[in-house]
């Protein structure tokens, strides 16, 4: 076990280490397996990958914003190009730059053609 | 921003899968997987969606499922003639997609089936063209009639007549849904019906039975809703469903999957209302709810001739009436092989002419006091004159009813054939003599004008005496023709 792990666990106190005995061990995990079933999860789509300072980041504005009872999972999607989307509560939201461009395809393409026009002018 | 519902795959079991997410989900609304899988939703719970896959795939635990805006429904109108669709619409012929889609209409599959309001009383008959049906078992417009018999007792060739011989009326549409039946038959069925011309007028939903079961339980709602489209323009809609047992296996199969429980002979609860609530679709309509009609006869093979099943006496339950088919009456080379004395026909009789009736009603009781007497007759070296005219007659009649497979025969020449048994043509000569000049007296009836006059003329009659009178003035004639 890598020391980083062996902190890990030992911040957690005797008392926490103390559950995993040989006549609990079951009882816990499945209460604990029972407590992360009933916590949500929020899923977050980014267009680039994220380095562990900024996961920390998040985590921390989520946990200090929203709750401290939510798991975050952070995935990664290049299609998006540039922002976000996330999934909460079974819903998905896209605040990307894909779904902007999408939604102003018409106007986009408008302008481009405009520009195009008066460049080869 | 764009906002979807979108669903974790919990658990999957074949080609059903639990979601969890989709906040809003209804029943019978389409969901996509990330992979392309499509699926419609079953059911819905307090933690978990139901969704079963109409395209195999494997689907792993935490993958994606998003909601598309769209429920299970199919894109309708007049491009549909002639065509092969699955279930979900999508042509499986190979032949290119009309581009006129103006008057296209999305409809859902799953809709209520109209109400009395909307419905109007059953008058007239829907011509088969076979002469043993339209006489002795009519069927109406508008009525669901049950085709049941044993394998191979020639009710899918009978099936087929009965669509080639409705391209003698434009305003009928058939609709014959392939409920998971092999491909190669699938394949046949299709061939045979493009090579009669029957396809100018049919439209075959077809499922194989390699398929996946919730693709194939939904290929007669879909021939429900294609019939709807072409009875709200005023059709006369046939639907075939071949067949309904098939359809009971399949439903079977997706409720054990889904933990169901399971109810007699394994089939869930609601087996019966699955099928009665496919068969009120049908009906004849008012004209403002489109006028036309939906004539319905769902198909069940029977195991070994077993009439007492559960599927099979729950079709005759919700159906009104039923032509059995029978192997050995096949095999004694009767076609159609229809046992007419345990078929019936409980709406068809209203709507046939007062000729037409008393004809079969004449001749039902022929062939029930002959059917008495020829037991009789095995005892008895001599038979009294009536009793052996009485067995000669249901010989005639057998033989009269014999009828070639893809062949048509208007009302009027059923009754003109027939009401000979009632004379003297066929009773001093054998029974080949009848077969052999049967297809003599068809000929001539559609050759010669007067004697087509004669026998349209024949419908305006109201008795058998009548009948036998009239026919007596052309036997003579008929006499010197026959040979």
């Amino acid at each position: 076990m890598v020391s980083e792990e062996l902190e890990w666990l030992n911040s957690y106190g005797v008392q926490f280490l103390n559950l995993f005995q040989k006549e609990t061990f079951y009882q816990s995990f499945s209460q604990i397996d029972k407590m992360v079933s009933e916590l949500q999860t929020l899923t977050i789509y980014l267009a680039f990958s994220a380095n562990p300072e900024s996961e920390k980041q998040i985590g921390s504005w989520l946990r200090d914003n929203l709750s401290t009872e939510i798991v975050m999972d952070v995935k990664l999607d290049p299609s998006l190009i540039g922002g976000c989307a996330f999934i909460w509560k079974g819903v998905y939201r896209d605040y990307s730059l894909r779904s902007k461009i999408q939604t102003n395809r018409a106007q986009i393409l408008t302008s481009f053609k405009t520009f195009m026009a008066e460049k080869t002018k | 921003m764009a906002v979807q519902e979108v669903g974790y795959a919990l658990s999957s079991n074949d080609f059903l899968v639990y979601l969890d997410g989709m906040p809003t989900i209804r029943m019978n609304d389409l969901v996509i997987s990330e992979t392309g899988l499509r699926g419609w939703v079953n059911a819905v719970t307090a933690d978990r969606v139901e969704v079963l896959l109409l395209d195999e795939g494997i689907v792993t635990p935490g993958q994606l499922f998003r909601r598309t805006n769209q429920n299970l429904s199919i894109l309708l109108g007049q491009y549909l003639i002639g065509r092969v669709i699955n279930p979900l619409g999508v042509p499986i012929d190979g032949k290119r997609m009309s581009m006129d889609v103006s008057t296209n209409v999305h409809s859902e599959l799953d809709t209520a089936a109209p109400n009395i309001v909307m419905r109007k009383f059953i008058t007239d008959q829907f011509v088969t063209g076979i002469a043993l049906v339209d006489t002795l078992i009519p069927i109406a417009k508008g009525q669901r009639q049950l085709i049941v018999g044993d394998a191979h007792s020639g009710k899918s060739s009978f099936l087929i007549d009965l669509i080639v011989n409705q391209q003698t009326n434009p305003n009928t549409v058939c609709i014959y849904a392939c409920v998971g039946k092999p491909v190669t038959q699938v394949r046949s069925i299709m061939d045979v019906l493009e090579s009669t011309g029957a396809m100018k007028n049919t439209v075959v939903i077809a499922t194989s039975s390699s398929d996946l079961p919730p693709l194939i339980y939904l290929a007669p709602q879909t021939a429900f809703t294609v019939a709807e489209y072409f009875q709200k323009n005023g059709k006369d809609v046939l639907v075939i469903l071949d067949d309904l047992g098939v359809h009971a296996k399949i439903y079977r199969e997706i409720s054990l999957t889904a933990n169901r429980s399971p109810g007699r002979e394994s089939y869930p609860g609601d087996i019966f209302y699955q099928h009665s609530h496919l068969m009120e679709r049908g009906g004849n309509f008012k004209l403002e709810n489109g006028g036309g009609s939906i004539t319905v006869l769902p198909v069940m093979e029977l195991n070994l001739g077993d009439f007492s099943g559960y599927i099979s006496t729950n079709l005759v339950g919700m159906t009104d009436g039923h032509l059995m088919f029978k192997a050995n009456l096949r095999s004694q080379g009767r076609s159609p092989a229809i046992d007419t004395s345990i078929s019936v026909s409980r709406v068809g009789r209203q709507t046939q002419n007062r000729m037409q009736n008393s004809l079969a009603q004449a001749i039902r009781s022929l062939l029930a006091d002959a059917e008495e007497l020829q037991t009789v007759s095995f005892f008895s070296a001599e038979l009294p004159k009536e009793t052996l005219l009485i067995i000669k007659r249901k010989q005639i009649v057998e033989e009269l009813t014999r009828q070639e497979s893809m062949t048509f025969l208007p009302i009027s020449h059923q009754v003109f054939l027939l009401g000979l048994t009632f004379t003297e043509m066929f009773i001093n000569q054998d029974i080949s003599y009848v077969n052999r000049n049967k297809a003599v007296i068809i000929d001539l009836l559609k050759k010669d004008a007067n004697l087509s006059t004669f026998a349209d003329n024949l419908l305006t009659l109201k008795t058998i005496d009548d009948l036998t009178n009239a026919l007596n003035q052309v036997v003579p004639h008929l006499l010197t023709i026959c040979k």
